[in-house]
């Protein structure tokens, strides 16, 4: 008995562990926003990930409000980081339509070297989450607090979580030790 | 609606894309819109001077004023009303009449056709969309009446104070925000009714509402002239209203129009921006359309004091519509043309304006991407030469940046069409490029003439900065509006300042 509790105790500690490296594996792709975890990413719980990363999805899906989308999107953009492999791959590949930066012809319009693109701050945002350049982050940082386009930037910056009026962080992705 | 279903393992990244088109929005517009869909006239530019069995127009250069006079005096005695224009003098505007126009007309003038706004520049007013508070974009700016600010020093409640003249006047207004605006901005936008027992009641700091009644509008005007021009900081921080024109909307129509421009009027003296404009980046792949939300811009008004003098005043603005200074500065004048006749006198006003661009400058900084000098009236060349001068050697060798200069004013009357553009000319010249544009957006009542120097060869950005900078207006949200903020904002200085004198 003794022997199965311990056995009990010891997978429990062993998920939380996990949860913990997981949350870590989280807040390293936030802090580092360019980096992808992809060979160090099975250490992490996967299930975790894939399940904030479904409820995001889905809320993206319902959302009609253009900056908090790019939100949702910054958040999933980070948690495809931390999974690494085939969910980055495809969330790369579809994240140009899923911002709305495709043209009907099939063309991207961003050069991510053009300075100009951070004059509007939503075309900004868009365009860091598509380039993550570093100069956008400056720009991105220099937004007038108060405003909903820094509160985005925040998200985007890894300093933020989902705003309120967007609905708020989704539960499946507070990820804690 | 779902419209790919990717597998992977065990995880699926469902690709959603949004469940329905955008919020459907009460675009304002039905009762407003008095905007005249018949096109009156059309324009024609002189290919070569008509020649009649019995009359020739003696002209040996088409594009000179002295010909198009000849032309048009030509054109008259055959019953055809021409105007040209003085720029382009090889172009004329003519009324419509029913028939088709002679076959020596037609072997003289080729037509310039209008085209569309969106044609032109890739799109035009109605793509333009409004950025509240939170979670807050709208086509339309009268959701101020639904949204918070954009931006707002104050977090929680901003109070103002509401002076009336007689009770019902404030029983009015309270029944009017009661009915249109949302119930979460009513507790954010406090309204504080006081009785007003003296008109020197105004003279007090913070912003204020003032219902008055008209005979009081009357013969108090000097007073409340005075105080209304004191109660100028960066724009004036009280709004005068005539209680009785408040009565009749309150039992007439458009009260829901009224209340918005009210509002947006209160929220941006009080210091907010009630909205921010987002140019339509999806639909704009010219990207120098980019530069107008970071360009600076400068309104100048003109107001004749004396016969030979007038009070210049410049505005300077963002391209949030944030208003961040004053100059002014008083000009010998020719008494008819209002252009000013000494060099020297512009010299010292672009320098004063040069000094306080630079404490912006500082104060953010940030160089502008472009400054934009506004006008109501068309420049003269003096002003042109010496604003470039002083921009050039002072403010363009600090930052290499460029300097749009643009005066706008209605033409009465001349329509082109609802949503339509022309090009009268343009020319390259020594520092950059000048041209004219006409332009009548949808619900204008009459076509504007937009005349312009710029320092780059972009011919659609003044066509794009007119459309930006009207949109910042938040002391008029009505759509067949044609003034812009700065220039419209020195000018109401400008008329107090007058009237207080």
């Amino acid at each position: 008995m003794e022997k199965a509790i311990d056995a009990v105790v010891l997978r429990l500690l062993g998920l939380l562990s996990r949860r913990c490296v997981t949350a870590l594996g989280l807040w390293w792709t936030r802090y580092r926003r360019r980096s992808v975890l992809n060979k160090r990413s099975h250490v992490l719980d996967r299930k975790l990930l894939e399940s904030c990363f479904r409820e995001l999805a889905t809320r993206l899906g319902q959302e009609e409000d253009e900056l908090c989308r790019v939100a949702l999107l910054g958040w999933m953009d980070f948690v495809a980081r931390a999974h690494g492999g085939e969910l980055y791959r495809q969330f790369k590949e579809l994240l140009p339509d899923d911002l709305g930066l495709r043209r009907p012809d099939g063309l991207i319009p961003i050069n991510c070297g053009e300075k100009l693109i951070c004059n509007e701050p939503k075309l900004c945002l868009k365009a860091y989450l598509f380039c993550k350049e570093e100069w956008m982050e400056e720009k991105l940082r220099s937004l007038a607090a108060g405003t909903p386009y820094a509160e985005v930037a925040r998200v985007l910056l890894g300093e933020g979580d989902i705003p309120e009026e967007c609905g708020g962080q989704p539960g499946s992705c507070a990820v804690r030790c | 609606m779902c419209i790919g279903f990717i597998s992977l393992g065990d995880v699926k990244y469902v690709h959603l894309r949004r469940a329905s088109g955008p919020p459907e929005v009460r675009y304002p517009g039905k009762f407003k819109s008095t905007a005249r869909n018949n096109v009156t006239y059309r324009l024609y530019k002189l290919m070569r001077a008509p020649t009649l069995e019995s009359e020739i127009a003696s002209c040996y250069e088409v594009k000179a004023v002295e010909c198009a006079k000849e032309v048009k005096r030509l054109l008259n005695r055959k019953g055809i009303k021409a105007r040209f224009f003085v720029e382009y003098p090889d172009v004329y505007v003519l009324r419509l009449n029913d028939g088709n126009m002679p076959e020596w007309f037609r072997k003289s003038f080729s037509e310039i056709k209008p085209r569309s706004v969106r044609e032109v520049l890739g799109f035009d007013e109605g793509d333009l969309r409004y950025r509240f508070g939170g979670r807050g974009q709208s086509e339309s700016p009268y959701d101020v009446l639904r949204r918070k600010p954009y931006r707002c020093h104050a977090l929680r409640r901003l109070s103002i104070e509401v002076y009336y003249e007689r009770p019902e006047y404030w029983e009015a207004l309270e029944s009017l925000f009661n009915r249109y605006v949302d119930r979460s901005l009513l507790k954010f936008v406090e309204l504080d009714p006081k009785s007003l027992k003296d008109i020197w009641d105004l003279d007090r700091g913070g912003v204020k509402l003032a219902l008055l009644d008209g005979k009081t509008l009357e013969s108090k005007l000097r007073e409340i002239a005075e105080i209304k021009s004191r109660s100028y900081d960066g724009l004036s921080t009280l709004q005068l209203v005539d209680g009785d024109t408040l009565l009749k909307v309150v039992s007439g129509g458009g009260g829901e129009y009224y209340v918005a421009n009210l509002l947006s009027s209160l929220l941006f003296r009080s210091g907010c921006i009630p909205y921010y404009v987002e140019l339509p980046t999806d639909r704009i792949a010219y990207k120098d359309y980019l530069k107008l939300p970071r360009a600076l811009y400068i309104g100048v008004g003109l107001k004749k004091v004396g016969e030979e003098y007038a009070k210049g005043l410049a505005v300077l603005m963002t391209g949030h519509g944030k208003v961040v200074g004053y100059v002014d500065k008083e000009f010998h004048i020719r008494s008819r043309s209002m252009e000013f006749l000494e060099e020297r006198e512009l010299d010292e006003f672009v320098n004063g304006i040069n000094a306080k661009l630079e404490s912006y400058r500082n104060n953010v900084r940030e160089d502008p991407e472009l400054i934009v000098v506004v006008r109501s009236r068309r420049f003269h060349e003096i002003e042109w030469r010496t604003l470039r001068k002083n921009f050039a050697s002072h403010w363009l060798r600090l930052s290499p940046k460029e300097l749009l200069l643009m005066s706008t004013f209605k033409l009465k009357n001349i329509t082109i069409g609802p949503g339509r553009t022309v090009e009268v000319g343009r020319r390259l010249m020594s520092g950059g490029l000048h041209g004219v544009w006409l332009l009548q957006l949808r619900e204008f009542r009459s076509t504007v003439k937009i005349s312009y120097f710029y320092t780059r060869d972009n011919v659609n950005l003044p066509l794009a900065a007119y459309i930006y900078l009207r949109s910042l207006d938040f002391t008029s949200l009505t759509q067949n509006r044609t003034s812009l903020p700065p220039v419209k904002y020195a000018r109401n200085y400008l008329k107090w300042m007058y009237l207080s004198q």
